[in-house]
């Protein structure tokens, strides 16, 4: 199993996607296999995101010491 | 025969018989230095010049005295009517008048007076010598491990003193020195009982009288006594008990006090006061320790919810530009032209077909439109 790359690394490689798609020079194949990857990325980034503000949320409900 | 009838030489002046008798006093050996007893009366002092005149009187007679200056300057205390005096005086007569007097040479003071006086000399003597100095008097130590006490055996006094020492310091150990209080002897009793005293290490000394109706202190007012005690090697106590007189031996003490419960409480903290201050120092320790306690927790709490701000601010920060890189994406999607009637083909390979060299004819291709995907072969192809 691939191990899961850290939110900064994610988002590094989604803005590199990004800058990639919008050169004109880019093929097509190329431009929907990133955006493929895109589209994955956005959504582990997103249950990262979630599951970091659970975990937020659950150390902070704790009672005040 | 008339008195008129005698021959002139047997006729004697005023003068003449005046001078007779003065001369027959004067003669006399034994009137020459006499002491004389009495009360005195009628005092005159002659003003300016300083001379005494009064009478000396007992139950039924009296006589003239004179006091010139002279003599009376050397008196050390004042002549008063009612004292009781002795004089040293020689006997006279004074011609002029035909009076009998006592010329006198010496005055001193008897009985109660004369002690009185005597005891105040000794006081002005003893507080020259600074004996009853303020700057002398030392501190009395309220944490006492041992106590010295001067008290007659079995008085009230030293009942009253352990009583109380045990009740306020019960950790003070009491050394009991029994010695007479008054009467004959008790002077030297209580010099004995002090030096025995001194002998022992004790941190305060009482010396204590009390209860009993009897007026005799002369035992502290001895100078000997008084003397130790203004000598002591540690500090003294002194209840004797009467406000009025003064003893000396009270004066050259370190604390005076009434009464012999007094001096024990004088001399020792009460117990009560220990615990009060424990007390005190608990509930203080206390509050300090919870409120130190209190003021991590907060700040603590505090940090709680700093970290909180933080990290759900830097959690929207990076939600932000996530929603801006979707927006951004959606915008480059390649898939969006397939909407608008444009379709992706693919070959046998998987290839997006961009050219027709990229198939040949029989292969199988897949076209992807909006809503699916369709599958065909190749059946011509034909360059444009």
């Amino acid at each position: 199993m691939e191990k899961e790359e850290s939110l900064k690394e994610q988002l590094a490689r989604l803005d590199e996607i990004v800058s990639k798609m919008s050169e004109s020079e880019i093929s097509i194949d190329e431009s929907l296999s990133l955006y493929d990857e895109a589209k994955k990325l956005i959504k582990s980034i997103e249950e990262l995101l979630s599951k970091t503000e659970e975990n937020i949320k659950e150390i902070l409900k704790e009672e005040d010491i | 025969m008339a008195l008129t009838d005698n021959p002139a030489s047997l006729i004697y002046s005023v003068t003449e018989i005046n001078e007779y008798v003065k001369h027959l006093l004067k003669s006399d050996e034994n009137l020459r230095y006499v002491l004389v007893r009495g009360e005195v009366s009628n005092l005159k002092v002659q003003a300016g010049v300083g001379h005494h005149y009064f009478s000396l009187k007992d139950e039924e007679s009296m006589v003239s005295v004179t006091l010139f200056a002279r003599e009376a300057n050397r008196l050390d205390f004042a002549l008063e009517n009612g004292m009781e005096v002795i004089v040293l005086a020689s006997v006279d007569l004074y011609v002029g008048r035909g009076t009998y007097q006592l010329n006198a040479l010496q005055v001193e003071q008897v009985g109660e007076g004369k002690a009185l006086a005597d005891l105040e000399k000794l006081k002005q003597k003893l507080n020259a010598e600074g004996l009853f100095a303020p700057e002398k008097k030392r501190k009395i130590n309220i944490f006492p491990k041992r106590i010295g006490v001067i008290s007659a055996k079995g008085s009230a006094a030293i009942k009253d003193i352990t009583y109380n020492v045990f009740r306020r310091y019960p950790c003070a150990e009491i050394y009991f020195f029994p010695s007479q209080v008054q009467g004959e002897g008790a002077a030297e009793d209580l010099v004995r009982a002090f030096d025995l005293s001194q002998k022992c290490e004790l941190d305060t000394l009482i010396i204590s009288r009390g209860g009993g109706a009897s007026e005799d202190l002369a035992a502290f007012n001895d100078e000997t006594l008084v003397r130790r005690v203004a000598a002591s090697k540690m500090p003294v106590i002194s209840a004797i008990g009467h406000e009025i007189d003064t003893t000396l031996v009270e004066l050259a003490s370190d604390l005076r006090v009434s009464t012999p419960t007094g001096a024990a409480e004088a001399a020792t903290i009460d117990k009560r006061e220990i615990e009060q201050s424990l007390f005190s120092y608990e509930e203080e320790m206390n509050e300090i320790i919870s409120g130190k306690v209190k003021e991590i927790r907060d700040r603590v709490n505090q940090y709680k919810k700093d970290i909180n701000n933080i990290l759900i601010h830097k959690l929207d920060l990076i939600k932000s530009e996530l929603n801006s890189k979707k927006s951004l994406l959606e915008s480059l999607n390649p898939y969006s032209v397939l909407s608008r009637g444009y379709s992706l083909t693919y070959n046998e390979e998987g290839k997006v077909v961009t050219s027709i060299e990229e198939v040949n004819e029989g292969e199988e291709i897949k076209t992807l439109v909006n809503n699916g995907e369709i599958t065909s072969r190749v059946s011509k192809k034909e360059k444009k």
